[in-house]
């Protein structure tokens, strides 16, 4: 049976993947935005509001496009943090899998469970790999 | 099932893993370098939050510095309306306090009136009864006592046999009566006097219905300050055709030498004020203490004026009548005094001698004279001068080398005056008349300073 799940992570990890593309999409363009914001800023600031739109709510307040520029900063904090997160979920989740497709469904099943669970995820249950490593 | 399919068409190999954690590394170090991009973008970010705040918040306590300063200054100008309006208070209390000076003085006559009984003895007053009548049109207002005299004798006139009086006399009475009364409409005073002037009979009848005409324009206009457009004319006019038929009187000059002033004619108000002191010096026995401070007033200032446009008369010193000006404002300023003005209507004469120090480029004395008027109150004529001394000052201190300390105050004090005198009314600031008593090259700071007023006031 857990031979069986080692595709089923294989799956998930790729389906982490494919988010994490997205998270970097979302990285890389709010980064953008907010180089293109602290730009447009500085040249209302000079005098010169660069933007077709937005003139009158602009023009005269360069505090708002800060603003705008703070919030595409606090955007790409946050898809680097998910990123990072994602990156140590798959990477756990390739170890699990190599020790599946070892034999070792032990290390394995740990691996993919203590770090969801913690340590108490073996309690009660009939096979408890922590009292067999304790022994 | 696609499960299943799937886990039967990718089944994962050891290179597999090693490919997928070759990947990891890639995208950790992908990750590695866009955090150090948006490390490097935050602190941009950051760094230019922090300046551009910096000098919004700057901006935002130099604006409230400014407003502070405006609500000193506007609080000032409020005080400085407050103390004219004392002033003016003050001048009425005056106005009575001297009427009834003179009625007291009269006490005697009060008494004689009580006894006379019979209409001979009435008639007896007829003359003095005219005289009273006609002082009041040439600036000796009636009182209590003196009123009484004339509507007795009117009275006795209208209700006797016999006709005490001519028809010339009697409008003329009349009229000095239904004008001191306050009862009487002022249209039906103004028509006895035009009655007077087109169908008197004798010249001098005429002339006093002139002047009569004249000084109620004359009232009419200083109730509007003396605009010349709004009625200052006419009092000329009417003065001319008195002075035309005889009647050579020192009111009628001063009123003529107002209007003249206002108009900018510097020269014909001068000369009309200079002959009204003399006059009152011929004769001073009739002399209100008012008079008295109109002519030295209108001396001064007029000369003043003569001065700063280059118009006094040929062999005329400058510098000695600069002086013989400054004697007869110090003398107004004095009269004023006496005649029981609080220290605000004396600052009214005393703030045209600002203007000899400018002719004279005396600039520390214009700056502490100046300085004296306005602990008094804020006067806009007294600012512009101030103006103009700090920044011939300013000007004179650098050339001299003198302490930055002292160049900057002169900065602080030309500010100080722009500012109050950007606040005030238009109307108080008389910038044509201004304008004839400061030197040709001033007029584009007095354009300045008063670049609010889009409309000059007076003047033609």
């Amino acid at each position: 049976m857990i031979s069986s799940i080692s595709p089923l992570i294989s799956h998930h990890r790729d389906e982490l993947k494919s988010q994490s593309r997205l998270n970097r999409t979302i990285l890389i363009g709010a980064m953008l935005a907010a180089l293109g914001a602290f730009s447009v800023f500085l040249l209302t600031l000079l005098g010169h509001y660069p933007l077709p739109t937005g003139e009158r709510i602009f023009a005269d307040n360069p505090e708002r496009i800060l603003g705008a520029s703070n919030f595409f900063v606090a955007t790409a904090i946050g898809a680097a943090l998910r990123m990072w997160r994602m990156r140590q979920t798959r990477i756990k989740l390739l170890i699990a899998e190599a020790f599946l497709r070892e034999g070792d469904d032990e290390t394995g099943l740990r691996l993919l469970l203590e770090p969801m669970f913690g340590d108490g995820v073996w309690r009660g249950a009939k096979l408890n790999p922590l009292a067999e490593m304790a022994r | 099932m696609s499960m299943e399919n799937e886990t039967k068409t990718s089944p994962v190999t050891s290179l597999d893993l090693l490919m997928e954690l070759q990947g990891e590394q890639q995208a950790f170090r992908f990750l590695v370098r866009a955090l150090s991009a948006l490390l490097a973008t935050a602190a941009l970010i950051a760094v230019g939050s922090v300046i551009y705040f910096y000098f919004e918040l700057q901006g935002l306590r130099a604006e409230y510095a400014r407003q502070a300063q405006l609500n000193q200054v506007n609080l000032r100008i409020v005080a400085g309306e407050a103390s004219r309006q004392r002033e003016s208070t003050q001048s009425q209390l005056v106005a009575i306090r001297e009427e009834n000076e003179s009625a007291r003085r009269q006490a005697e006559l009060s008494r004689e009136l009580q006894q006379a009984g019979s209409a001979g003895q009435i008639a007896a007053y007829k003359d003095r009864a005219v005289a009273i009548a006609r002082g009041h049109i040439l600036g000796k207002t009636m009182n209590e006592v003196t009123s009484q005299v004339v509507a007795m004798v009117l009275r006795a006139d209208e209700g006797g046999s016999v006709r005490l009086l001519t028809d010339a006399q009697r409008v003329l009475m009349q009229a000095a009566l239904d004008d001191w009364g306050g009862q009487v409409e002022s249209s039906a005073v103004r028509t006895e006097f035009q009655t007077l002037l087109d169908d008197g009979a004798s010249l001098p009848d005429q002339a006093i219905g002139a002047a009569g005409l004249a000084m109620l324009e004359y009232r009419k206009a200083d109730g509007n300050s003396l605009g010349w457009n709004r009625g200052c004319s006419t009092v000329v006019d009417y003065v001319n055709q008195s002075v035309a038929r005889g009647l050579n009187e020192p009111m009628l000059l001063l009123w003529k030498g107002q209007c003249l002033r206002k108009r900018g004619d510097a020269l014909l108000s001068h000369q009309a004020f200079s002959q009204a002191a003399q006059l009152m010096e011929q004769d001073p026995e009739d002399i209100t203490l008012e008079q008295s401070q109109m002519a030295h007033h209108g001396v001064g200032t007029t000369l003043i004026a003569l001065a700063a446009q280059d118009q006094l008369p040929e062999g005329r010193d400058r510098n000695v009548a600069l002086q013989e000006a400054l004697t007869e404002l110090r003398i107004a300023a004095k009269i004023r005094a006496d005649r029981g003005s609080t220290r605000i209507g004396v600052a009214y004469t005393e703030e045209n001698m600002g203007f000899i120090y400018v002719l004279e480029e005396d600039w520390p004395t214009a700056l502490s004279h100046t300085e004296n008027i306005d602990h008094i109150l804020p006067l806009a004529w007294n600012l512009t001068v101030r103006n103009i001394a700090a920044r011939e000052n300013e000007q004179a201190l650098k050339r001299a080398g003198s302490s930055r300390a002292a160049v900057e105050e002169m900065r602080r004090i030309q500010s100080d005056t722009a500012m109050v005198l950007s606040l005030m009314d238009c109307g108080q600031i008389d910038k044509a008349e201004l304008m004839r008593l400061l030197p040709q090259k001033y007029s584009g700071q007095v354009d300045e300073l008063a670049a609010h007023c889009l409309v000059e006031s007076g003047g033609i």
